[in-house]
């Protein structure tokens, strides 16, 4: 028994590219968080410790919210309920990135 | 979830693109998860004045810290085999993450109230 046609194909992609913003957004947060806990836990008035962390956080963004509002465009040309699924490389970056902060918190704190 | 279930066709094929999408913001809240978890973990390390001592600080901090990596590094593998696991309209693998996450934080939890009552 196929499940019932959606009464709006748009919602679940709308939906989907609303959740990556909120988490990219909260990425760029959290990265300018880190950004100002790694200086004072590194006892650095050096401005690149904190810049680093943040370009590359903003430079993913970027480049991720980009990849992932084509895709959830290209969805709109589609008449009957599709959607491609996240690329491979949109996970691992994100993970990445995430992960890349912490570790960097991470050792901030015992260096 | 498996939202095809009691169709004979068998084979690999792509899910109805609601679970996909589904799984996919499932991984996108984990990720979420993780990054308030460093947000946490940031605050106690450096950002929040706090009465306590510098151990239970940085044990606080670290813990918040490693639960975020942790979290960060199965999420995307929990997305791979789910969504691997509906394309061959499989049962869903049962993750790791929600056990380890409230575990995790049930023992940070009881570190700073332990950790405040002794020091």
């Amino acid at each position: 028994m196929s499940p019932p046609e959606p009464r709006d194909p748009g919602l679940q992609p709308e939906r989907t590219y609303l959740a990556w913003q909120r988490t990219l957004v909260l990425l760029l947060v959290v990265s300018l968080l880190s950004a100002a806990g790694i200086t004072d836990a590194a006892h650095t008035t050096s401005p690149v410790v904190a810049v680093l962390p943040l370009t590359i956080a903003a430079a993913a963004t970027v480049v991720i919210g980009v990849s992932v509002r084509r895709r959830w465009r290209a969805t709109f040309a589609q008449p009957s309920a599709t959607a491609p699924s996240a690329l491979m490389w949109q996970v691992a970056v994100l993970s990445v990135m995430v992960g890349g902060l912490a570790v960097t918190v991470g050792v901030a704190a015992i260096v | 979830m498996s939202g095809t279930g009691g169709r004979a066709d068998a084979g690999d094929r792509e899910p109805d693109y609601r679970f996909t999408l589904a799984n996919e913001r499932t991984f996108l809240a984990w990720i979420r998860t993780a990054l308030a978890l460093l947000a946490g973990a940031v605050a106690v390390l450096s950002l929040v004045p706090l009465e306590w001592g510098p151990g239970l600080r940085t044990s606080v901090g670290l813990a918040l810290t490693v639960l975020s990596i942790v979290i960060a590094g199965l999420a995307p593998f929990r997305w791979m085999r789910v969504q691997r696991a509906m394309r061959r309209d499989a049962p869903l693998p049962v993750s790791a993450l929600p056990v380890v996450t409230s575990i995790a934080v049930l023992a940070v939890c009881v570190l700073v109230i332990v950790g405040n009552l002794a020091g």
